[in-house]
Parts: C-alpha cells; structure tokens; sequence
C-alpha cells in the first residue's frame, strides 16, 4: 500500500507524466470546447507502448483533474463548462457578483482536491470489501458483467432513451468481432485487408466517435465566452487564501459531501451532475440558514465541488473491478486502460494489486499537485476561458490524425477515421450517446471470450447461476426502469444532461 | 420526429442487417457472437424506428426541455432541498454560445468544416503529414479564425515545427509521406 506510493514518489519518469498530465487536465478543464473525454481519447495514441502503470497514472490524473479547474468559468461569468460545475454556479457567481471571486475560487478548488482525495480514499477502504465478491466471479458472470456495464452506461448517457444507447453498445461490440477469430482462425469482416486481421484499432475507433464529432461540432458554433467582460477576472491572493480556509471551517460538511459523492460515483448510471446536485440539496437541507443558498453562500460552492470531484474515485471503483465504467469519461478511460494491457476484474486485484494502489495514490498526489498549482495561477488562468474555438480546433484536428497514424503505422486508419467520424457525428446530430460505443468495443473480446468459455464449462445453464441470475436481473430492472422513465415525456431524467 | 434520429436508425439497421448477413456465411463458432450481437440489434433498431413513429405522432403533447445547465440545476437541487433555491446566476443573460451540441439550420457551416476535415485527411495521403500539416493549420487560421496571413502563417510554421520535434526526435515515429510524394521520389529515383 505505502509501498505504491513510496515509488511513485521517487520515480522521476512518473512523477514527471503525473506533472504534465495535471497541467493539461487544468487547461482543458478550463478551455471551453474540450472536456475530459475528449482530453483522455486524444492522449490514448501518446501513452501506446508506454509502460502500464506510467500510462495509467497520467491519463487518470489528467482525466481526474480537469473538473477541479472547470469551475472557473462557472464562477466568473455563470457559464458552466459542463453539467457537473452547474450546481456550483448557483452560489459561485453570485459571490462573484458580490466581489468575491477570488474567496468563491479559493474554496472550490480546495473543495474539489479535498473531495478528489477522500474519494480515493473511498476506494481504497472498498477493495477489501469487495475482494471476495469479485474473486468469485466466472466466466458466466464477466459476460454478464459486459452486458450490464453496457446496459448502465446506454442509460446514464442515453437516459429514457435506453434502446439507442444499447443499440450504439451492440455496434461497439460486433465491430470488436472485426479480425482473425480467434476459435476457428475466420478473419470476420475483413475480407483481403490485411490491416484489419488484428481487429478495429481502438484508438482510431474512440478518436472518430469522440474528438472528431466535437471538434466539428465545437469549429461549428463558435463555442468561446469572449463576450463576458475580463474585468471580472481581477481578485487578490488574500482572497483566495480566504477561501481556502473555508473548507476547514466547514469541514463536517466538506466530509459528508465527500463520501456521498463517492458513493454516487460507484453507482454507474447514477453519475454525471447527480452527485452535484444532491450534494448541494443536503448542503441546504442541513443549513440553519437555507435561505442563504443561490445568494453567495459559500457551503453552495463546497458541497457540489468536493461531490464532484469525489465521484470520479468512487467511479473508478466498478471502473477497474468490474470494467463497468460508472462515467462516460471512465468508459473511454477503461478503454485506454485496456489498450495500456490492464485488465479489469479480479486479476487486478490477485496480480496487479500494486497498480491499483498506485492509481489511488496518483489520484491523491495530482489533486495535491492540482490544487496548489491553480490556487498559484488561478488569476491567470482565468484568461484561458477567452480563448476561441476556433484557434483550439485546427490543432486538435492534427492532433486527431496524427493520433491515428501514429498507433500502428497504418494509412487505412485515416480511411477507417474517416468512414466512423461520419457515424460519430451522425450520432451526435442526431442527439444519440456515444459512450456505449467505447464500451461496446472495449467489452466486446473479453464478452466473446468469457461466452465462449462460460458455454464450454456450463451449457446454456450459466445462465441459472445464482450471480448471473442477479446480473440478469439488474440488466432487466434497469431496462424496465428506463422504459417507464420514457413513458413519462415531461420529466426530465435525473443525472442527464446532453447524450454524450 | 427528427430526420436525423430516423436517418440514424436506419443507417444502425443497415450496419446490422449488412454485418449479420455476411457473418452467416461463417462458420457455426466464428457467426456465434455477431449474431448474438447483431440479431437483438436488429430488433431492437426496429423497436425504436416505431417507437420513433409513434412518438413523433404525439409530439406536441411534448413540451421540449430548453433550460440552460444553471436553471437545470437550480430545479434539481430545489427537488433535493425539499425547498425552492433561487439563485441569481440562473437569470442572468450571459452572452455566450451553447457549449454543446449542433446548433439547428447549420447546414452551411457543417458543409464547411466536413470540407476542411476531409482536405486535410486527403491531402495526408497524397502529400503526407508534413506538406499538409502547415498548409491546413494556415488555411484553417486565416480562413476560419480570421487571423492575419502574417500570424496565421507563423503559428502554423512555429506549430508545426513543434510537431516536427516531439514526433520526429521524441517519439522517433515516421509519419506517411503521401502516395504523390512517394511517387516522385521513386520517379526521380530518391
């Protein structure tokens, strides 16, 4: 456990990725039009070949982070980056009004570390609970789990709307069949091209899906708030040290929101801004004072941040041990982790322990890193929220296709980019969720190949199993749930925001 | 309904339908998952082709949700409070753009930028990574970003630059040279 962290600390080569992982999750959190999805798909080509837990610890931190510097533009000029920081609008732009920018900034992102580190502390007190539960899982279950973690995440980003999410899920998982089989040495959907026998290049897969959609999207409508006047930018250090000592003051709450937020997190389809919202509901439920709320109260600032950045520790939980991502950033984030050779399930915990420890140590160490590097720059920083979309999008384009070259040396993949952009971007327009696709396709081999053997060893009865039949009965809860949601057109889903 | 949600339905259906077909020339093993994979999926696209039908049919019984995030969140954390919180940031008329999504009859600027996207995936294979990358950074800033030709051409230049030395020198990669360039070089006997 300490041993983790005694060697990340002292391994320059790691420290140094986690250093420029926490930088670019500060600027991205804080440039509008990039969000962490799209951070953690264009990194993926970079950190190929690189060694595991190096790869792992960088795009975790940066993934990790960027919610800590979005709150930025929140409460500066009321626009939040994304569903996540709205909550803390409700109060951080009121303070701002007020002139106190700089205490509203200085107790948001301490909250948000302080969260950050609880919620891998969370984590870290769940494994020995879980351990047994995990290590008793088959094949049987582990097809299952595939099937549920696509199931979770077709609503957490679809929401009522579950069919398409599912649908996009299977797409993922049938194209994860493209290449050499690996039982009868069919080369499935391949025909004579030679490039494709090894499967679908995830990385190129995940880039047309996610950054390119984006960035047309983003080079489309503009997408920069040079509009708000940057003289509400300007505040002082004693201010932000002002509010940094908030979070002590209220640290009973600061604890409460923490844990509640991580154990949302672990809740995968309850995610996205749920964790924010109830937070800041109980922030004002538990208040001697509730009529202070959304006039500049800084526990409204408090609960949503620490929730927020909390949930992410708690979402790596059924992330790593079960490979069902409970955010739509941690489902391209398994697919990075997958690609990096980190299987999820109980091999991490019977072999790879070691590396689940330094991911929990790498999310306490970069909220660290993290917060005290924007309380120093936060001032500046703020300028960054002016930079137009359009200067970011040409640079993320050859980012994009450099990306694809670069992770197996083939020009097809610029052709397959290319053909799946067009159906990433189609599902985009059409207001349909992504997520499930990276899902599917991550998911995809191991649920072939957890069927397969899961069939071998039982039949058609692993189906009667007493956890599969738990699984199955999860599956169809959470299908019926959703069917019923959709049913009732005026209500708008909890934890839903733009299918992602 | 949406003709982009039907369009996409339909092109879901046809991948699916397209996809189990050829796999029901495999073996028995190998055609195992696709159809696994695909039959439900094929169902469940037509599932939501009528439920589509059925639902564009009772449309304006449907009240579109247009709240901005903040008034999203104020709603939510009023339902969680168990009380109204009323907060100034939801009221204020920021002007900024929407941060997400596409926004409606935007057909021109699509065309634009799919234009650019595809010219630049072109020219890599014809010219390579290293002739195109300038040319599209610059056209892109001065055409797109309103940057002068002066500023446009030294941050394409200084970028691409940049570029050169972290994916030449620092990751040793080399990037494709283009089927025209290739072409000459073996032309020119290079």
């Amino acid at each position: 456990m300490f041993s983790s962290l005694f060697n990340m600390l002292t391994s320059p080569h790691i420290m140094g990725l986690m250093l420029i992982g926490v930088l670019i999750g500060i600027w991205v959190g804080i440039t509008p039009g990039i969000g962490g999805r799209l951070s953690i798909a264009l990194a993926i080509p970079f950190v190929f070949g690189m060694d595991m837990i190096a790869g792992a610890v960088f795009l975790l931190v940066m993934h990790a982070v960027n919610g800590t510097s979005g709150q930025i533009s929140s409460i500066m000029f009321g626009v939040p980056g994304d569903g996540d920081d709205a909550a803390t609008t409700l109060d951080g732009y009121p303070m701002a009004k007020k002139g106190e920018a700089g205490r509203a900034l200085g107790a948001s992102m301490t909250a948000s570390g302080v969260g950050g580190i609880i919620g891998a502390g969370v984590f870290a007190v769940m494994i020995p609970i879980l351990e047994p539960v995990i290590l008793s899982f088959s094949p049987a279950e582990f097809f299952l789990l595939a099937l549920l973690g696509i199931t979770f995440i077709a609503f957490l980003a679809g929401g009522s709307n579950i069919f398409r999410g599912i649908i996009v899920g299977f797409y993922g998982v049938i194209l994860a069949t493209i290449g050499m089989d690996p039982q009868t040495g069919i080369a499935r959907f391949s025909g004579d091209y030679l490039f494709l026998w090894d499967g679908l290049s995830l990385v190129t897969a995940v880039l047309a899906l996610f950054a390119v959609p984006e960035m047309l999207a983003l080079g489309i409508r503009g997408g920069s708030i040079s509009g708000v006047s940057q003289e509400t930018a300007k505040f002082s250090y004693k201010q932000i040290f002002q509010g940094v000592m908030e979070v002590p003051r209220h640290w009973w709450l600061a604890l409460r929101t923490s844990i509640m937020g991580a154990v949302i997190g672990m809740i995968p389809g309850l995610g996205g801004s749920a964790a924010a919202w109830m937070c800041y509901g109980h922030a004002v439920q538990t208040s001697k004072h509730p009529e202070r709320f959304g006039k500049g109260a800084v526990e409204g600032v408090i609960a949503p941040e620490t929730a927020s950045n909390a949930k992410e520790g708690g979402a790596l939980l059924p992330t790593l041990l079960f490979g069902i991502p409970g955010s739509s950033g941690m489902a391209i984030l398994l697919g990075a982790f997958l690609i990096l050779g980190i299987q999820p399930g109980p091999t991490l915990l019977t072999e790879h322990l070691d590396l689940v420890w330094t991911l929990i140590w790498a999310l306490v160490v970069g909220n660290i890193i993290a917060v005290s590097f924007l309380l120093f720059v936060a001032r500046w920083a703020a300028a960054l929220t002016f930079v137009r979309g359009s200067l970011i999008v040409p640079f993320v384009f050859v980012l994009v296709l450099l990306g694809a070259y670069i992770n197996e040396g083939q020009w097809q993949n610029l052709v397959i980019l290319v053909m799946l952009s067009a159906i990433g971007y189609g599902l985009l327009r059409a207001g349909w969720p992504r997520a499930p696709f990276v899902i599917g396709l991550v998911l995809g081999k191991i649920a072939e190949e957890s069927l397969n053997k899961a069939l071998a060893l039982w039949g058609l009865n692993f189906f009667l199993r007493p956890l599969s039949l738990v699984l199955i009965g999860l599956i169809t809860l959470t299908i019926a749930y959703a069917v019923y949601k959709g049913r009732k057109p005026s209500k708008m889903p909890i934890g839903q925001g733009m299918p992602v | 309904m949406k003709s982009t949600t039907f369009i996409m339905n339909l092109v879901m259906l046809a991948i699916f339908i397209t996809l189990v077909s050829i796999a029901s020339y495999y073996p028995p093993q190998a055609r195992f998952m696709p159809f696994v994979v695909g039959i439900p999926a094929i169902v469940l696209c037509i599932v939501q082709i009528a439920l589509d039908i059925r639902a564009s049919r009772r449309k304006s019984l449907e009240v579109e949700d247009t709240r901005s995030d903040v008034v999203k969140a104020q709603d939510e954390v009023s339902r969680y409070a168990g009380r109204a919180v009323e907060s100034e940031a939801a009221t204020v008329d920021v002007p900024v753009m929407d941060m997400a999504g596409v926004p409606p009859d935007s057909v021109r600027r699509e065309v634009i930028l799919w234009t650019f996207f595809l010219s630049f995936v072109v020219g890599i294979l014809l010219f390579g990574f290293w002739i195109s990358i300038p040319i599209f950074l610059v056209t892109y800033l001065r055409k797109e970003a309103g940057l002068s030709w002066l500023r446009a051409l030294l941050t394409g230049a200084i970028a691409t630059g940049l570029l050169w030395l972290v994916v030449t020198k620092g990751l040793k990669v080399d990037l494709h040279e283009g089927f025209v360039i290739t072409y000459l070089f073996d032309q020119l006997g290079m």
